[in-house]
């Protein structure tokens, strides 16, 4: 289910809002438990076993780790086949079918016998979120074996925290450190309420009114092919990627932070204004910060971060971001994508500490821009071959003929620049949700509800939309 | 324990009094529940839908249905889509409103804009759980053609180019060509094919329809010279005459914008037609099942002549303006016509195929006559636009390895049927699927196979039709008559998975379940 569709607005929210707040507060975990798996297996009733085996597997693996007077080699084994069941579970469902074709190219291009994918391969279906939700689950273990968080109490609380719907599928990345206590103990009041509702529905908004248009110029620029891909058509492409995608995962991560927040939970921010950064290093401070922050703590720290001399810094950095770039997608895009991220991390690291030069805010917000939209071309693209014709096409050297003209009369009408040239505004020079919404008036909330209203009429022209990271 | 994540928590100040707070929540949850109350009329209605067989995520999907096609939200869609359309010119997901008054189909756009039919998703990306896998165009034209070659019949392909390729969305008169269009050319001619560009055909004032995805119908006459003299028919004995006649159409492109009764805004598109009259019988040229020339394509065949495209009379069978009756006006011959809307690729293919043995052997020519659009997507947007190319086998037998009388009447268990996708969703407004029908107990007339491939109508006019939900393992009466080789239902859209060419086809009259 979608939050931005008919069935989630007007179906599935309100009942779940009446039941949960039926419920007597002891009873809640369980009903929001249970309402999640409604949730998640809307999409497909069997991946809510698959959610379901990993939640014990990582609650069983999480009992034996707490355990007092458990000896260490017990704990570390426990530890294991958690991370081992995880990984597991997403290394099947997300990433077999492209190590095998990665290992069919391989043969093949080194003249050896073609070796092709079991034809099962093909037909398995990645479950919705499932890198979200495994990342999660996974956590609590390390957080338990690293002393961060205390061992659920019941299971329906640790089942509750993997499954609670208005982050699972697409984050923000909670640790069960962080809301234990609110699984145990939260408040529920009106103006805990109204902050969520609001924060809902300007996330729906902004998905609808700016992410929905981004993504239809951006749609068409990515399948247009290279005798239509002018470099002007290219770069709209590119800038208005880049808005779809900021403005389609923040406004989730603000409807999570909304519906949390309408059932007493208040979740991490996951944005804060990534496109206002001046480098790339402080791009992902601002940028999906619950992944960043588990990347850090779960990789770049145990890689020994940066206390193990320069060179073994920027590997670090190099690696973290790859494996950042796979969990985004099996593809080989990804990969270089992460490589790059990672690669020009390094390099500003470098550059700071060799140099330390004062860089203008401006150059270096224009410098990161352009770094950012030509990351994201491998980012969007299907493989690596249509990603370089795209960066060919923007550097002026595409194949571009007479079709140019109908690509620009598609994307370049007055409609289209018009919502473009909003949507830069707002991500360049607005205060992101979170400072709009911290001091919360009476015509703010006003200004929601009146916006969702125009949202809903606009998603019933639109079609289906959903978001862009629940691929991931 | 401290908790190291404390300071990720979201904080907020709430200004607002109680009172304002309330206020808002409640107009909030009304806003939620209110639409819901509206509309549990018509939700009823479309979860009561008939039964079909459905998996448990079928049904959860037509639930979704249910929501987003509530009447309350069919109304806004259709109110807000009038403001867009009509006050601000703005299009929808399918049609795209551009200059002088012309609208454009968005597939139609797509195929010249887009990668093409040689690009090739990759498998991350094409990957279909479940789906049909995904046909090349060529190999698919090949392999028909070489079929018909062992016949001994000569195969014309004639891909009619998009209005995008000869009007912009300004609504200006270009020729934008891709380069994939020359590459498919050739690659269909070094085949031995003959494949006939109808660009020529396009030059002019008007080569299409403002409204409409279809040709002009000056376009038709221009393309039935040159498809003649391409397919260098022998001169006939048919003596035909002209008579001009100006009708009226709302198009199909108008219809796909979904405004309801508010598509009076965009008033009756004018053509003048050339309609080919049969001088001996003073009507319109009428197809002839028996003839050596098939006609095979889409509605750009059925245009002008079948009045359910529009431009027809009331109580018109045959317009008789189309391209069959030009071919016949040029050549002095009648056309074996089947022409399926929306099934130009494999639907028209498909049929031709399941012809009797003894009626195929007849065939010497094949005019093969469809929308570029199919021919020139890339897989991705052909997907969307619901392209498919399939391969077709050849009906091994003759007419005389089975008696079919006219009308029978049986009884028998549906042991599979064809799936039917939202009418909303497709780009024409009726469809029928198929059925296969066993355990089969005779009332009247004779048949003498042991199943029996039947269709039925899906919907009509966008709503489900009282046909559409037969249950597999259920036992019905059908009133059947051989499949029509003529008017609408043999040119509605066909939705078939069964694909059984060995089995007779036959149009159900009606259907009744038996306790």
């Amino acid at each position: 289910m979608v939050f931005s569709s008919h069935i989630f607005l007007f179906g599935f929210l309100p009942i779940a809002l009446l039941l949960y707040y039926l419920t007597p507060f002891r009873w809640k975990s369980i009903t929001l438990t249970l309402l999640s798996y409604v949730f998640y297996g809307w999409w497909n009733p069997w991946f809510v076993l698959l959610m379901f085996g990993s939640t014990l597997v990582d609650y069983l693996c999480g009992g034996v780790i707490s355990k007092e007077g458990q000896s260490p080699l017990a704990g570390k084994t426990a530890l294991w086949v958690s991370i081992s069941v995880n990984l597991l579970s997403l290394g099947f469902f997300k990433y077999a079918i492209f190590v095998s074709d990665s290992i069919g190219g391989l043969a093949t291009w080194m003249g050896w016998e073609p070796v092709g994918a079991p034809d099962f391969l093909r037909y398995i279906v990645l479950p919705v979120g499932i890198s979200f939700y495994t990342f999660q689950s996974m956590s609590y273990s390390i957080d338990l074996y690293r002393g961060h968080a205390k061992a659920a109490k019941n299971f329906a609380d640790f089942a509750c925290y993997v499954s609670m719907f208005p982050q699972l599928v697409a984050g923000p990345i909670v640790r069960y450190g962080a809301i234990s206590e609110q699984l145990r103990n939260r408040s529920h009041t009106m103006q805990g309420f109204a902050a969520g509702m609001t924060r809902f529905n300007y996330g729906f908004a902004k998905k609808i009114l700016l992410a929905n248009p981004m993504g239809q110029i951006a749609d068409t620029c990515f399948e247009a092919g290279g005798g239509s891909l002018s470099a002007l058509a290219a770069w709209v492409g590119a800038v208005t990627y880049a808005l779809q995608i900021y403005f389609d995962f923040s406004a989730y991560s603000d409807m999570a932070l909304g519906l949390g927040r309408m059932m007493g939970f208040r979740f991490m921010e996951n944005f804060d204004s990534p496109y206002k950064s001046t480098s790339l290093t402080e791009f992902w401070r601002r940028w999906h910060i619950s992944l960043s922050g588990f990347l850090r703590d779960y990789l770049y720290i145990p890689l020994g971060g940066n206390r193990r001399g320069r060179a073994r810094t920027y590997l670090n950095l190099l690696l973290v971001m790859l494996i950042g770039g796979v969990w985004h997608g099996a593809q080989w895009t990804f990969v270089i994508w992460g490589a790059l991220h990672g690669a020009i991390l390094a390099l500003e690291r470098w550059g700071r500490e060799r140099f330390n030069l004062p860089i203008p805010r401006v150059i270096g917000r224009a410098v990161t821009g352009v770094l950012l939209l030509v990351t994201w071309v491998f980012f969007r693209s299907e493989s690596c071959g249509v990603a370089v014709n795209y960066l060919k096409a923007m550097s002026g050297f595409g194949e571009a003929g007479e079709e140019q003209g109908l690509l620009h009369e598609l994307i370049l009408r007055p409609v289209e620049l018009g919502q473009l040239c909003v949507c830069l505004i707002i991500a360049l020079f607005f205060p992101n949700s979170r400072e709009f919404l911290e001091r919360l008036v009476w015509w703010k909330v006003a200004a929601g509800l009146g916006l969702t209203f125009i949202s809903v009429r606009v998603m019933s022209l639109q079609g289906f939309n959903p978001f862009l990271y629940f691929q991931f | 324990m401290k908790n190291p994540y404390s300071k990720e928590d979201l904080r907020e100040e709430v200004v607002p009094g109680p009172i304002t707070l309330l206020v808002g929540i409640t107009t909030f949850i009304l806003f939620l529940v209110v639409p819901l109350i509206l509309s549990l009329s018509s939700f009823d209605l479309a979860l009561s839908k008939p039964e079909q067989g459905k998996s448990f995520r079928s049904v959860l999907r037509d639930i979704d249905s249910a929501f987003s096609d509530a009447t309350v939200f069919q109304q806004w869609r259709e109110r807000d889509q009038s403001i867009l359309s009509c006050g601000l010119r703005e299009g929808n997901s399918r049609v795209v409103m551009g200059g002088q008054g012309t609208l454009h189909y968005r597939p139609d756009i797509d195929s010249v804009i887009g990668k093409g039919p040689f690009y090739r998703e990759p498998t991350s990306v094409a990957r279909a759980p479940g789906g049909t896998p995904w046909q090349d165009p060529l190999p698919v034209i090949l392999e028909f053609s070489d079929q018909l070659r062992e016949r001994g019949i000569e195969l014309l392909v004639v891909p009619v180019p998009t209005k995008s390729m000869k009007v912009s969305v300004r609504g200006i008169n270009h020729d934008s060509v891709p380069a994939f269009w020359h590459l498919m050319k050739e690659r269909i001619s070094e085949a031995g094919i003959t494949f006939v560009d109808l660009m020529p055909a396009l030059e002019g004032a008007e080569p299409f329809l403002d409204q409409d995805t279809h040709w002009s119908s000056g376009a038709v006459q221009k393309a039935a010279v040159l498809i003649a003299d391409a397919a260098a028919l022998p001169k006939g004995g048919l003596v035909t005459g002209m008579r001009e006649v100006e009708r009226e159409n709302r198009g199909d492109l108008v219809d796909m914008l979904g405004l309801g009764e508010a598509d009076g805004c965009f008033p009756e598109e004018s053509q003048p037609l050339v309609q080919v009259i049969d001088a001996e019988l003073g009507n319109p040229v009428a197809p002839n099942p028996e003839s050596p020339y098939a006609l095979l394509g889409d509605s750009f065949v059925n245009i002008y002549d079948d009045p359910s495209l529009g431009f027809g009379e009331s109580g018109e069978e045959r317009i008789g303006a189309g391209l069959a009756s030009h071919l016949s006006g040029q050549s002095g011959l009648q056309f074996h016509v089947i022409a399926i809307n929306g099934g130009g690729a494999s639907g028209a293919r498909k049929a031709f195929a399941a012809l009797p043995l003894d009626v195929v052997a007849k065939k010497k020519k094949v005019i093969w006559v469809f929308s570029a659009r199919d021919l020139l997507l890339a897989e991705i947007p052909g997907r969307r636009a619901g392209v498919r190319w399939e391969r077709v086998e050849f009906n091994p037998r003759s007419r005389s390895g089975s008696v079919r009388p006219d009308v029978m009447t049986l009884t028998g268990v549906v042991h599979d049927r064809s799936r039917i996708g939202d009418p909303l969703e497709t780009a024409y407004d009726s469809a029928i699927y198929s059925v296969l029908v066993g355990e089969i107990a005779m009332e009247s007339g004779e048949y003498s196979e042991g199943e029996a491939f039947v269709f039925l109508w899906a919907f009509q006019d966008r709503t489900l039709a009282s046909t559409a939900g037969l249950k597999k393992g259920r036992r019905y009466r059908f009133t059947l008559v051989p499949f029509p080789s003529s008017g609408a239902i043999s040119h509605a859209t066909q939705l078939d998975d069964l694909f059984r060419q060995d089995l007779p086809r036959y149009f159900a009259e009606s259907v009744e379940p038996v306790e």
